[in-house]
């Protein structure tokens, strides 16, 4: 097993490209390293091995689920492109249609959803994807829908909003909101420059480490409550070690995801935790299959059908 | 803090203190304001009061204090705030949608301190529920790269009367900051610090 560096999917040691993000793998500086260790709490996979499409280029079998060709490093999606134009379908004019599977929190496969019509909404009393037993769900939470040949999720001003399980590396715009174990975290740039008062005068104060953003936690039933202020570089979030810690959250991985903050931008990949980090989606998204999604407390899947 | 160093006269009915005005004079220090407190002999007792410098005046903690919102402390060479406190858990109505948020460690209030950096960039931000101990090696929030914290240093707990700051036998002491233009009394002994300097009143 090897995971990658770049977005912490787990690949088969023969492979020279990432299934997750196409990365090269054969690049990856130092040793390889071999799985972290599973939290106490329930890992859930992502898609099971399913029927194998076949990349293009190279031949090689690429399991359900993946983006990436793990021999070529082929986007899978160019695999999809290239097939539908071919022969493969019957109606090649038709959007292949997505269905979600509901995860329970034991880690297996619950409810599943076909998203059969162009649009389906979801919602404690809105259907067809009916999640009538979550308060963190708002009535009507979202839209599914078609558009260029991809499902979409729309956010319909629902009070929790959507989440979509961190695969690669992933820019964080101000204000973004994350969630990863049982936490609620929002970030925010930071005024790197230190205060002065007209006078030239600077308030007396710990020594200034060179913060440039802080991560907000937001309490359950509201309210802010720690904050973790970001150096430049890499800052590690993790259970008990690490620069963003969570030592009572046993749904959080020992190392979890590492935040970067740079000049150009503030990122965030997984590293390989068992519960994933997930990003609020604030616009109109489109899924992959694969991509693993919150709403409220409950986790699906988008897969193919 | 240790060595005694400059020893500072306080002879006049009242005594300016700061960086360019004043009889006593701290000009290496760029975080004092040209007059950051004053002196002042009133009916053969002195006081000591703010002169609303940015860096603030401490005096070190001789006994328990109410800390208010908002109100700065300093132990060792960290200066902390204390931000309030974040009120219980409110019950969950049934029937509208729960707002999502953090889980938190049981259901009561928090309390929330923050370090504050030099030139008052806002820095860490602990949330605890009370008592939060803090030192060096020992309690809920450590700082064990500041030599001049003790192991354990002070605490804080929630009282009826509010949240009290209490100072657990450290080495260099609890510094609590005045109020913006306050003024107390100084007894012998006193401790007090103004920007990165520390005086002990004899």
């Amino acid at each position: 097993m090897i995971l990658c560096a770049t977005c912490g999917k787990e690949n088969v040691s023969t492979g020279s490209f990432c299934h997750g993000c196409g990365n090269d793998l054969r690049m990856s500086s130092g040793p390889r390293r071999v799985a972290t260790v599973r939290t106490a709490s329930p890992p859930f996979a992502f898609s099971p091995p399913g029927e194998a499409k076949a990349c293009v280029v190279c031949r090689t079998p690429i399991p359900d689920g993946f983006a990436f060709c793990g021999a070529c490093g082929t986007p899978v999606e160019a695999n999809v492109a290239t097939q539908r134009s071919g022969t493969m379908f019957f109606h090649a004019q038709e959007t292949p249609r997505a269905k979600l599977v509901g995860i329970e929190p034991d880690g297996s496969e619950g409810a599943i959803w076909s998203l059969d019509g162009d649009e389906a909404f979801a919602g404690r009393s809105a259907g067809p994807v009916l999640l009538p037993d979550d308060p963190y769900v708002s009535p009507k939470h979202c839209r599914f829908f078609y558009q260029a040949g991809k499902l979409h999720v729309q956010d319909l001003e629902s009070t929790n909003g959507i989440y979509r399980r961190v695969r690669g590396e992933t820019v964080l715009q101000p204000g973004d909101q994350l969630r990863l174990g049982r936490q609620l975290l929002r970030i925010e740039p930071m005024e790197p420059a230190p205060t002065q008062a007209a006078d030239g005068t600077r308030m007396w104060g710990s020594p200034d480490p060179g913060y440039r953003a802080r991560l907000i936690q937001l309490l359950e039933g509201g309210g802010f409550g720690e904050v973790f202020p970001l150096e430049a570089g890499d800052n590690l979030v993790g259970r008990e070690v690490g620069d963003v810690t969570f030592p009572g959250d046993r749904f959080v991985s020992g190392r979890h995801a590492v935040v970067s903050v740079a000049v150009d931008g503030v990122r965030i990949r997984d590293l390989g935790s068992s519960n994933g980090t997930f990003v609020r989606l604030a616009a109109p998204t489109s899924l992959e299959p694969g991509d693993a999604i919150l709403i409220g407390a409950r986790l699906l899947r988008v897969e193919l059908r | 803090m240790g060595d005694s160093g400059t020893t500072l006269p306080l002879r006049d009915e009242s005594t300016p203190i700061g960086r360019a005005t004043g009889s006593l004079r701290l000009s290496a220090d760029d975080t004092l304001p040209g007059l950051a407190a004053t002196f002042t002999y009133r009916e053969g007792r002195l006081f000591l009061r703010d002169e609303g410098g940015a860096s603030g005046v401490f005096v070190r903690l001789a006994a328990p204090a109410i800390l208010g919102e908002s109100d700065d402390f300093s132990i060792g060479d960290k200066l902390l705030r204390f931000l309030g406190k974040v009120p219980a858990t409110p019950p969950a109505t049934s029937g509208s949608t729960r707002l999502l948020g953090s889980a938190r460690s049981g259901n009561g209030p928090l309390l929330r301190l923050q370090v504050m950096h030099l030139g008052g960039i806002p820095g860490r931000v602990f949330a605890k529920p009370g008592p939060i101990r803090i030192g060096r090696a020992l309690g809920e929030i450590l700082f064990a790269d500041d030599p001049f914290v003790s192991a354990r240093h002070c605490e804080i707990d929630l009282d009826p009367a509010g949240a009290i700051l209490r100072d657990l036998g450290s080495s260099n002491g609890t510094f609590l900051r005045l109020p913006k233009g306050g003024e107390r009394e100084l007894r012998p002994g006193d401790t007090i610090r103004l920007g990165r300097n520390v005086f002990r009143l004899e």
